[in-house]
């Protein structure tokens, strides 16, 4: 589904990601995981285009997406959920919605906002509240929610438990498991590693800007001494 | 008491033209960034496109009509084929900007008057819009009245897209963040473009009715753009609703020391600028929605 290869990306001047190479197969959940400053969100923004990549390739579905404007990305069916949420203050609730639905037009996934406030009961009786005036739970809701209407054919989330209560943690992850077992490939980076351990299949870990370890879940679970090295659990 | 209500009008008018001008330059100085000192030449732009329909077919409807669509055409082209490039390859600071949209507020002077000649031109006002009417205990020229109507009705289009619909929120969420905006698929150059012809359209239909008021002259557009500048720093940068109420207080600062304190005419709106600029830089009318 997507393969990055090779990735090189500089925030400024600084060399952030260093050849990054990774896989996310279809119906599958992949954490990126790693320290603040391990170059984890970088990666993520290369992707999508949001910062250059200066070398290597990036392949979603048969295409090569790595030098194309982050609005094409976003049509190719990646849909990015930033650190910060990216939600507009300005904007109500409905209208987030109503932009992502008007975006995928054209798209498979057909979903609406009523979709949405499915999953998200607390969203739908805030659907005219503009973004500036949600909590930061409704506002990663909404986030994830707007996403999903993009009709992604990969979710790519930063950090979706990011000072969140963990009773609203909770919610998420079992919505984030209902996307994963419908069968939306998903790319998580994530800080909680109790998170990614329950949505995850495999995972790689990055330091300094490479890669330090890819495998499944499970196997970077039982290898005590690189999570201590690198995660510091 | 009919000297106060004959200034409050002609403080309107004014207003209303200059929110016109306002309204392009707050969206795109909001969405893009851009601090766009060319706006002034769309407006004598459209004046002088005005004048030549006008003269040629004797209509100024067709006037009113076709003035729009040169600046129209032009802003969607300055931004997508001059300013996007530069921006993009990291030659875009305001300074840059500036310097570059100043000299084309110059060079569309010179053309103009090389194509035109540095006479004033005048159009007739339209028979329709002639003459005066009894208003209040005063008489009140009816075309002064048409361009307070044509304000109003653009400030009220313009709200309701900006508030109640789709593209609105779309345009919203640009201002609040550009790149966001792109990664949910939106081609936001093409937006900018759209948005960026669209304001100077609007300083063009300024420019055309403005026309059989002022006269018509190469440097129309560097005086209005000054005025302009201050209802957007007042108003805000990048803010709508803002702007138009700041265009109703510079139109009736001007108006108003016109008639009562004509010694202080000239600087009148500047203090006003300063003060604001001491006050509240972020402008009088920032979207209280928004601290939230």
């Amino acid at each position: 589904m997507l393969e990055v290869e090779d990735l090189h990306a500089y925030y400024g001047d600084s060399h952030v990601v260093q050849g990054v190479s990774l896989t996310v197969g279809s119906r599958e959940c992949v954490a990126l995981l790693g320290r603040n400053g391990a170059g984890k969100s970088t990666t993520l923004k290369a992707i999508v285009g949001l910062v250059p990549s200066r070398k290597g390739k990036v392949v979603f579905g048969d295409r090569r997406i790595e030098r194309l404007p982050t609005y094409r990305v976003a049509r190719t069916g990646i849909a990015y959920v930033p650190e910060d949420r990216g939600i507009f203050p300005s904007v109500t609730v409905d209208e987030h919605l109503g932009i992502a639905v008007k975006a995928s037009r054209g798209r498979r996934s057909r979903k609406t906002a009523d979709y949405v406030y499915g999953l998200f009961p607390r969203l739908a009786e805030r659907r005219s509240s503009l973004g500036g005036q949600l909590s930061g739970g409704e506002q990663q809701m909404l986030a994830i929610g707007r996403a999903l209407l993009c009709g992604p054919d990969l979710l790519i989330l930063d950090e979706p438990s990011e000072g969140l209560a963990p009773v609203i943690v909770d919610h998420l992850a079992d919505v984030l498991e209902l996307i994963r077992d419908e069968g939306t490939p998903i790319l998580l980076v994530e800080q909680n590693y109790q998170l990614a351990l329950r949505l995850a299949q495999r995972a790689y870990v990055l330091s300094q800007g490479c890669v330090q370890f890819a495998g499944t879940m499970s196997a970077l679970d039982s290898d005590e001494a690189m999570r201590r090295t690198y995660l510091s659990i | 008491m009919q000297v106060f209500l004959t200034q409050v009008l002609n403080g309107l008018q004014l207003s209303m033209l200059v929110y016109l001008l306002a309204a392009g330059l707050t969206l795109i100085f909001g969405l893009m960034n851009i601090l766009n000192l060319a706006h002034g030449a769309f407006f004598t732009l459209g004046a002088y496109c005005g004048v030549a329909v006008a003269s040629a077919t004797g209509s100024f409807w067709l006037a009113l009509l076709l003035g729009p669509l040169l600046p129209l055409v032009l802003g969607a082209v300055l931004q997508s084929m001059l300013l996007q490039p530069l921006a993009e390859r990291g030659r875009s600071t305001h300074l840059d900007l500036a310097l570059l949209t100043f000299g084309l507020l110059f060079a569309t002077a010179g053309a103009v008057e090389w194509l035109f000649g540095s006479a004033f031109l005048a159009v007739p006002t339209p028979p329709a819009l002639a003459g005066h009417v009894s208003l209040l205990g005063i008489s009140y020229p009816v075309y002064r009245l048409f361009i307070i109507g044509v304000g109003l009705s653009v400030a009220a289009g313009l709200t309701f897209v900006f508030d109640r619909t789709l593209l609105g929120a779309t345009l919203r969420a640009g201002v609040d963040d550009r790149a966001m905006v792109t990664a949910l698929g939106v081609n936001i150059n093409a937006l900018f473009a759209a948005v960026f012809g669209l304001g100077a359209a609007l300083a063009g239909l300024a420019g055309v009715i403005a026309a059989p008021l002022t006269s018509v002259y190469s440097q129309m557009g560097i005086t209005i753009v000054v005025e302009t500048f201050v209802v957007v720093v007042v108003g805000g940068l990048g803010n709508l609703r803002g702007s138009f109420y700041a265009s109703l207080i510079v139109g009736m600062t001007n108006a108003m020391s016109q008639a009562y304190l004509p010694e202080v005419e000239m600087f009148a709106i500047y203090a006003l600028l300063i003060g604001v600029m001491i006050v509240r830089p972020q402008g009088m009318f920032r979207n209280v929605e928004r601290v939230a």
